[in-house]
């Protein structure tokens, strides 16, 4: 009897320690996704920050002290991020195609429209293109009401980078390799309303620039004070009761969905590396499994300039101005 | 650089792809938007950069007035409105940001001793407003405010002729010529404003101007006389001239070519980039106009031009 009653003390201090151990293991895996999470994040603004205003320094500083083997300066400059800015081109440079207006006033443009663009050259079109590796990585909506013939330089495209919500000109837009200009087929009617009033309702001064949340979470559609380019169209189009976001695209249940392809992605990289470091213990696989799955549930929230170039029936494609393949980066 | 004797075209140097405005200090350098954050000056006689200044926010139009102090635009709407950067070439240095300011700048001059800046509200309640910011204390102060009502203001200035131009706005359908808005103006107009109290001293209507007008440019003030770039119902387009003293129309312009901004004038020659409908695209183009003979005697597409006679900095 004495010696059952010991067997089984023992099975259960044995449990114990055992549960114990899990939650430990558990608590450390926590702790250690925590540390990547932010750790990546951090990586990723200081690129945004260290391309827009072409200074290198604080990323430098960061990769002097945290990267030591090199390994994070070696995936960043084989991605190009140190790589010298590129002249931006003008829209109009591109031949062929059709002949970009020379004002937003033109009659080819209408109030509400999205535009989309892609650009190797300005900080403005390329923040998001930073992380997402194919398609449009702008985005703003125009106030046409607000353009003007006379100075390409007015402020009529309500979109967000570094600055927060903020007005973009003609002249802006146009040093890009493309731009796709999708149009209101909503009940809305946005192309023959004046806008301005609808702006009335965005929180315009206290607005801040982000896409990515410290925990590596997607800012979401409802925050008032983060905001990113394509998030303005679509919540100007929300707000008024559309939803224009094509949140099929992405194929986010199917395994090999198009998100798939965002794997080629800095935001990707740098995630899984950071995972890689902080979780030295675990086998190959569950990595990719979790990078994966945080790759999803960032699409899943973000609203992305792709997103709104194939929106479905609510946005109307009118044209492509410039090189066309962001248009056909998604071709299969 | 337009040269409108030998009408030809020459390259001094380079700015931003969004640099619209380029203005000329006493000591010869040209300043404009150097990056989408910076003002930048340029050597024209080496085409070097010669100074960088930051600013907090992207640089939009700009004006230079007395004493080498420029006044930038922004587009960016803080906690206390958008706003304007002062800047002093001299010293290099940013001197200080105006704000509270309502609405995104329309037009921007500067006129006597003052900078003059006109905005339309971004939202409701859907006000025009014009400022003036006195050069020598920055104070800025608003001197009128009046419904949208589908336009806006243009301004331009020259010695102590301030100009304002009401428009419609583009993306609604063009008001009839001469109708009246909410605050009993006409829709289209050019009017002369006292540089103190901003007030109408001198006014002229649309259907004084151009009977046909659909909608106007900002003026070039020159030579003792306006010059009104204007497009009329029918799509045609052209300048009135007018009398700089009385607003009386002297003569009316015909264009072969579509008219974005007046560059500048000298003697019986003006000179106008083109747009929206640009005459030899891609790209605009520059046309050398004979005001006695009342047409364009050479046009240069500036993309042509640019590919043909490249940099060699």
């Amino acid at each position: 009897m004495m010696r059952k009653v010991l067997v089984l003390a023992a099975a259960v201090l044995a449990l114990v320690i055992f549960s114990c151990q899990l939650h430990d293991e558990e608590a450390q895996v926590v702790s250690a996704v925590e540390t990547a999470n932010a750790g990546a994040v951090d990586v990723l603004d200081l690129v945004i920050h260290a391309k827009a205003a072409q200074d290198f320094s604080a990323l430098e500083d960061f990769l002097a002290e945290e990267d030591r083997d090199g390994e994070l300066r070696a995936l960043l400059a084989a991605e190009g991020v140190f790589a010298p800015p590129v002249q931006a081109k003008a829209i109009a440079d591109y031949p062929g195609g059709p002949s970009f207006p020379t004002s937003f006033a033109d009659g080819a443009f209408a109030n509400g429209d999205v535009l989309l663009s892609r650009s190797s050259g300005t900080w403005t079109s390329n923040l998001m293109s930073l992380v997402l590796n194919k398609g449009y990585g702008h985005g703003g909506i125009l106030y046409q009401n607000l353009a003007s013939e006379t100075d390409p330089n007015a402020g009529c495209v309500l979109s967000a980078d570094l600055e927060g919500l903020n007005f973009q000109s003609y002249l802006e837009w146009q040093a890009a390799d493309s731009i796709a200009v999708m149009r209101d087929n909503t009940s809305l009617g946005l192309a023959d309303r004046d806008l301005t009033g609808v702006l009335y309702e965005m929180p315009f001064p206290y607005t801040c620039y982000s896409f990515l949340l410290p925990e590596f979470m997607p800012v979401t559609r409802e925050d008032d004070y983060f905001w990113y380019c394509s998030k303005v169209p679509y919540r100007v189009y929300r707000d008024l009761g559309e939803d224009i976001e094509n949140s099929a695209f992405y194929e986010l249940g199917d395994p090999g969905g198009k998100w798939a392809e965002l794997r080629d992605s800095l935001l990707y990289k740098v995630y899984k590396l950071y995972l890689t470091w902080s979780l030295p213990w675990w086998k190959w696989r569950q990595i990719p499994a979790l990078a994966d799955a945080q790759l999803r549930l960032v699409l899943g929230e973000l609203v992305t300039p792709d997103e709104l170039r194939w929106s479905a029936e609510k946005l109307e494609w009118i044209q492509t101005y410039g090189d066309d393949s962001p248009d056909k980066d998604w071709d299969d | 650089m337009a040269d409108p004797v030998a009408l030809e075209l020459s390259r001094l140097g380079s700015f931003d792809p969004a640099a619209y405005t380029l203005t000329r200090d006493s000591d010869g350098l040209y300043w404009a938007r150097s990056a989408p954050k910076a003002l930048g000056a340029l050597e024209p006689d080496t085409g070097q950069a010669a100074a960088r200044i930051a600013l907090p926010y992207r640089v939009y139009n700009h004006v230079l007035a007395a004493d080498g102090i420029v006044y930038v635009t922004h587009h960016t709407l803080t906690a206390e409105g958008f706003t304007v950067s002062v800047v002093d070439t001299r010293a290099r240095k940013l001197l200080r940001e105006i704000r509270g300011i309502a609405g995104l700048r329309t037009g921007l001059a500067v006129s006597g001793s003052a900078v003059f800046m006109t905005t339309t509200d971004v939202g409701k309640p859907g006000y025009l407003h014009l400022y003036r910011i006195d050069t020598a204390t920055h104070e800025l102060t608003e001197l009128r405010r009046a419904d949208s009502a589908g336009s806006c203001w243009l301004l331009s200035g020259e010695g102590d002729t301030l100009l304002l131009v009401r428009t419609p706005r583009p993306g609604r359908p063009a008001e009839a010529p001469g109708a009246s808005d909410t605050a009993g103006a006409s829709v289209a107009s050019v009017e002369r404003l006292d540089l103190v109290t901003g007030r109408t001293v001198g006014a002229q209507s649309a259907a004084a101007i151009a009977p046909l007008a659909r909608r106007m440019g900002e003026p070039l003030i020159a030579g003792g006389e306006i010059f009104v770039p204007l497009q009329e119902e029918g799509g045609r387009w052209a300048i009135a001239r007018l009398d700089q003293a009385t607003l009386a129309r002297r003569d009316f312009l015909p264009l072969s070519y579509s008219i974005q901004r007046i560059v500048g004038r000298h003697g019986s020659m003006l000179v106008y980039l083109d747009g929206p409908e640009p005459a030899f695209g891609p790209g605009m183009t520059l046309h050398f106009y004979d005001l006695e003979g009342r047409k364009e005697v050479k046009s240069v597409n500036i993309p042509f031009y640019l590919r043909s006679n490249p940099r060699n900095d």
